[in-house]
């Protein structure tokens, strides 16, 4: 749930979606879901001359299976804090087991 | 005569169905076709506008449907469902099937045994001993229909409950109910049409009314009904396709469309069936007692195969998986579990948005100060700011009190250069000092080679750095699980409930055993010289490592944090910030490395030096002392976080001769102290004599040098009228060429930006930059 | 969380785990092979079961063969980009490690 919950904090904020195809799109994050999944708003592609056909697509929805990069606007990042909460969600599955032997 | 519809339960064996097979002679019999077409028209359309499968059967029909079909009736299942072969475990209702295909054996036997026995006491039972529920609807009542109208009844089927099967061919009701068959077998001569719910009414006339004594045309839904009061079966479960269709054919009177099914004659006269029945009669008793063993026994098997079903579906990892899905879902009450980062993000931004929202509640907020404090010493660089202040308010004091009365206000440059050639002694003194330096300074000296030899903690191997970095997790893991207690505090009991004050207690002791343990891992009280560099050192050579020091700070106790301190101060040359940034020696410093200077002036250095900026002379001398007697300090001295500490001692030392301690409730500093300090002071500036110059990073590379001017003005306030002059030979051409800088540059803000910085010296001195006239 | 799991992680562990070793580089720069001929050098900030990962002053390498039509040689060319902040989707990651320590 780290990433799920990173991105939350993202969302508002223009990103650029790098798909495993080497489709790259540029747009505003509306949604993300546990999946990573991805909805844009006001896309633009970056390189729209070598997929013209995406020229006409304002918004999109990204399964997050497909997903290589996501450039990210680094002023929106706390690293500090990111790195907290990695620490964290490192230890829970020991968190998760320790209850299951006390209960 | 007897007959039922039972002819397509698969569970009737195919010789035990002597009487029914007997019926079979009127099998094709004498129907009118037309009358036959016109039921199916009919039919067709019910089963539209009903969307149900939907069949109109002949009495006559049905009785001969038990020859008709082979018990297994699955000759056409390939045709129909294709090759089962390869169905996966998914699927595999035949395993299922197998596991109990004993119990359905027996099951059989039961049922054929069961069924002649049901026939011999229908014989027997007299029609109006019929069961009220269902018999009712076959008997006097639906004669009265019969006559009132067109002949025909239409009847919504009663349907009691079937009781659950207990094994998936149903649980046999106990012999009464078998009444019903002999009610309906009976009755079937009076013409009955069976609908299910959904249709009746229907118009009447339909159906078979003009052959009331031959035919009872009744929909599937019906026999399938009637079959499972029968047998106790829940509806609709137990025939497989083929069968029903098999059924259908069979009372379709098309036989011959299954040719398989031979066409048996055999005649079962009522003498028999009696006789027959009567010998069953008297095992009816033992047989109810069987039947309800059996019954148990069953039901035990069905629970055992359902349970077993899935056997071995899922390994050991896929359980806990799901135990953990499950657990973690049990422990979401807390947000900070799941969505640590977006909720105290979000915190962070809302408070950064409303800066005068109220403090952090006990539980709420004390965990995010951790964050908090690391957004505010990164936005602000505090703890360079309040380094400048306490240099500040020392240079402000000493202007007050301005011990420089020989140095005339005018013309200071002038004096200044004058004083200079007017004490070559005091530059003489400089230089054999600086030999000195040079030469006593053995254990220093042979320090500064012992850096050249080991230039960095990785020269030992990644396995070393690696420990390190897991000392650092540790650190780490242990000041979140400490913030993360500190959010969870209790609040202060309320007098006389224990459970409060016991909350507290408990919650006490969990923070002491974790702070003892985060303690541990920071490793300070490590021997030192054990390792090289001391373990703690090393964790401060990482920048996570400096990053983890503020938040651990807040939770250590005042002797732990001057022990921290200490350990510190006399490893102080070999921290990579020190030993890695120093200006002269080394000629250029890394990018990189400045970076590591800085996150540690913003990290490590404030909190010491609030701590400092609290303590009592005594421990602060200490700390002086120790700094001057550990480390090579001309060396140290050139780089910025060891002169940074030497301005800290100085400033607060010159606070608490000057009376400052007041504030915190600190006495004057004695006699003996004050000695000390001059000590202490005059042996530094001894060991930087001729040096002051060379504490300054090199000029034009865009580097702050206010740090080296802090230091300057703090040794200035506290040196006599002949180390003043000292220093200001030294760095005079430092400041002419800044002020001349200053003077060029083009932005006011980076000018005044300089001549702040060389102000700060000067002031000291009781001097100021625009008295400078260049 | 309740408060005995508090305790709970600092424990030490009783069976190190792969992951445990990138937890180790946690705010420092790793070097992660992905698929596709790519690489990239990156300060790590948060990583998941999944290798998912937050990158930032990421220095990305990819790496292109290519066949010269005449000569048929391979000719290997790489091409370099940079990321102020990355997220990257763990599926792709072939290995993560500490880059390789330079000089001393």
């Amino acid at each position: 749930m780290l990433f799920y919950s990173f991105f939350k904090t993202l969302i508002g904020h223009q990103v650029t979606v790098e798909l495993k195809n080497d489709l790259a799109i540029t747009g505003i994050l509306k949604s993300v879901d546990q999946f990573l999944n991805i909805k844009l708003d006001e896309i633009r592609v970056v390189d729209d001359t070598k997929y013209p056909h995406m020229m006409a697509v304002k918004n999109c929805f990204i399964r997050g299976s497909v997903v290589r990069y996501v450039q990210l606007p680094a002023s929106a990042v706390d690293t500090a804090l990111l790195q907290d909460a990695a620490r964290r969600e490192a230890q829970q599955p020991t968190t998760a087991a320790a209850h299951t032997m006390n209960r | 005569m007897s007959d039922s519809f039972f002819g397509f339960d698969t569970t009737l064996p195919p010789i035990d169905s002597d009487q029914l097979n007997g019926l079979g002679e009127n099998n094709g019999g004498q129907k009118d076709e037309i009358e036959e077409e016109e039921l199916e028209r009919k039919l067709k359309d019910i089963t539209l506008i009903s969307g149900e499968d939907f069949g109109v059967y002949d009495d006559e029909q049905n009785f001969d449907l038990g020859t008709q079909l082979e018990e297994t009736g699955d000759d056409f299942n390939d045709e129909t469902f294709g090759n089962v072969g390869d169905i996966g475990q998914d699927f595999d209702y035949t395993g299922s099937t197998a596991k109990i295909v004993g119990t359905i054996q027996k099951e059989e036997e039961i049922y054929v045994n069961r069924r002649e026995s049901s026939n011999n006491s229908e014989n027997v039972d007299e029609p109006d001993k019929r069961r009220p529920s269902y018999a009712a609807l076959w008997g006097d009542d639906s004669n009265g229909i019969v006559n009132g109208h067109s002949g025909e009844t239409v009847i919504t089927p009663p349907l009691p409950e079937p009781p659950i099967s207990p094994s998936i061919w149903g649980t046999f009701h106990p012999p009464p109910n078998r009444k019903d068959s002999l009610t309906l077998v009976q009755d079937s001569t009076i013409p009955q049409r069976y609908t299910p719910p959904q249709t009746s009414p229907l118009p009447p006339g339909f159906g078979l009314s003009s052959h009331p004594s031959t035919r009872i045309p009744i929909p599937l839904e019906e026999i399938e009904a009637q079959l499972h009061r029968q047998a106790g079966l829940p509806e609709k479960k137990m025939l497989s396709l083929a069968e029903v269709e098999a059924a259908i054919m069979g009372i379709n009177g098309r036989p011959q469309q299954l040719p398989i099914h031979p066409t048996t004659e055999a005649v079962y006269s009522e003498q028999e069936t009696i006789a027959y029945l009567e010998q069953e009669a008297a095992l009816r008793e033992h047989e109810v007692l069987l039947y309800h063993r059996e019954r148990k026994r069953r039901e035990k098997q069905r629970k055992l195969a359902e349970m077993s079903r899935f056997n071995g579906l899922m390994t050991q990892s896929d359980k806990d998986w799901i135990n953990k899905i499950q657990i973690s879902q049990l422990v979401t009450d807390d947000p900070y579990a799941d969505d640590f980062y977006f909720q105290v993000y979000s915190a962070i931004r809302n408070r950064q948005t409303q800066p005068h929202m109220s403090a952090f509640s006990p539980h709420g907020g004390a965990g995010f100060m951790g964050h908090e404090r690391r957004h505010r010493s990164r936005g602000s660089e505090s703890g360079l700011l309040k380094m400048q202040q306490q240099v500040l308010r020392i240079v402000n004091d000493a202007r007050r009190k301005p011990k420089l009365t020989q140095l005339s206000l005018e013309g200071a440059l002038g004096k200044i250069a004058l004083n200079s050639v007017r004490n070559p002694r005091q530059l003489l003194q400089v230089s054999s000092k600086h030999n000195d330096t040079h030469h006593h300074v053995g254990p220093s000296g042979g320090n500064q080679q012992q850096h050249q030899k080991i230039p960095s903690i990785s020269s030992h191997g990644i396995i070393d750095h690696r420990k390190v970095l897991r000392s650092i997790e540790n650190v780490y893991t242990a000041v979140l699980a400490l913030e993360e207690l500190r959010r969870n505090q209790p609040p202060l009991p309320r007098p006389y409930v224990d459970h409060e004050r016991e909350a507290v207690e408990k919650w006490n002791e969990e923070y002491a055993e974790l702070a003892k343990k985060m303690w541990e891992e920071l490793r300070v009280t490590e021997m030192i010289g054990v390792s090289y560099p001391h373990p703690f050192i090393s964790i401060l050579s990482v920048a996570k490592g400096k990053k983890v020091i503020p938040r651990v700070l807040r939770h250590c106790l005042p002797d732990q944090i001057l022990t921290l301190i200490t350990m510190l101060v006399a490893n102080f040359e070999t921290l990579d910030v020190c030993k890695g940034a120093i200006w002269g020696t080394q000629g250029i410093v890394s990018p990189a490395m400045l970076d590591e200077v800085e996150l540690y002036m913003n990290t490590v250095v404030p909190p010491l030096l609030q701590f400092v900026a609290e303590a009592p002379m005594r421990i602060v001398l200490g700390l002086f002392g120790l700094f001057i007697e550990r480390n090579n300090i001309v060396w140290v001295a050139r780089s910025k976080v060891g002169l940074a500490f030497l301005t800290m001692f100085l400033s607060r030392t010159e606070i608490l001769k000057q009376g400052g301690g007041a504030m915190q409730g600190l006495p004057l500093p004695e006699e003996r102290e004050l000695l000390q300090w001059q000590e202490i002071y005059n042996r530094l500036f001894s060991l930087l004599q001729n040096h002051f110059l060379s504490l300054f990073p090199p000029f034009n590379i865009g580097i702050d040098d206010m740090y080296v001017w802090q230091f300057l003005a703090a040794m200035a306030v506290g040196a006599s009228t002949d180390q003043q002059h000292i220093l200001v030979t030294e760095v005079r051409e430092r400041v002419l060429d800044t002020v001349i800088q200053a003077s060029r540059l083009t932005t006011d803000k980076s000018s005044s930006h300089k001549i702040a910085n060389v102000n700060l010296f000067l002031n000291a001195l009781g001097l100021d930059a625009s008295q400078l006239k260049i | 969380m309740t408060e005995e799991t508090n305790a709970a992680p600092v424990e030490p562990a009783a069976v190190e785990e792969p992951l445990d070793l990138v937890r180790l580089s946690l705010d420092e720069r790793i070097y992660v092979k992905l698929r596709g001929d790519r690489e990239l050098r990156g300060k790590l900030h948060a990583y998941d079961g999944h290798l998912n990962m937050v990158l930032s002053e990421v220095e990305e390498t990819i790496t292109i063969v290519e066949i010269n039509d005449e000569t048929y040689e391979e000719v290997i060319r790489t091409v370099k980009r940079t990321v102020e902040m990355l997220f990257v989707r763990g599926d792709g990651v072939i290995l993560v490690s500490p880059p390789v320590r330079t000089g001393s």
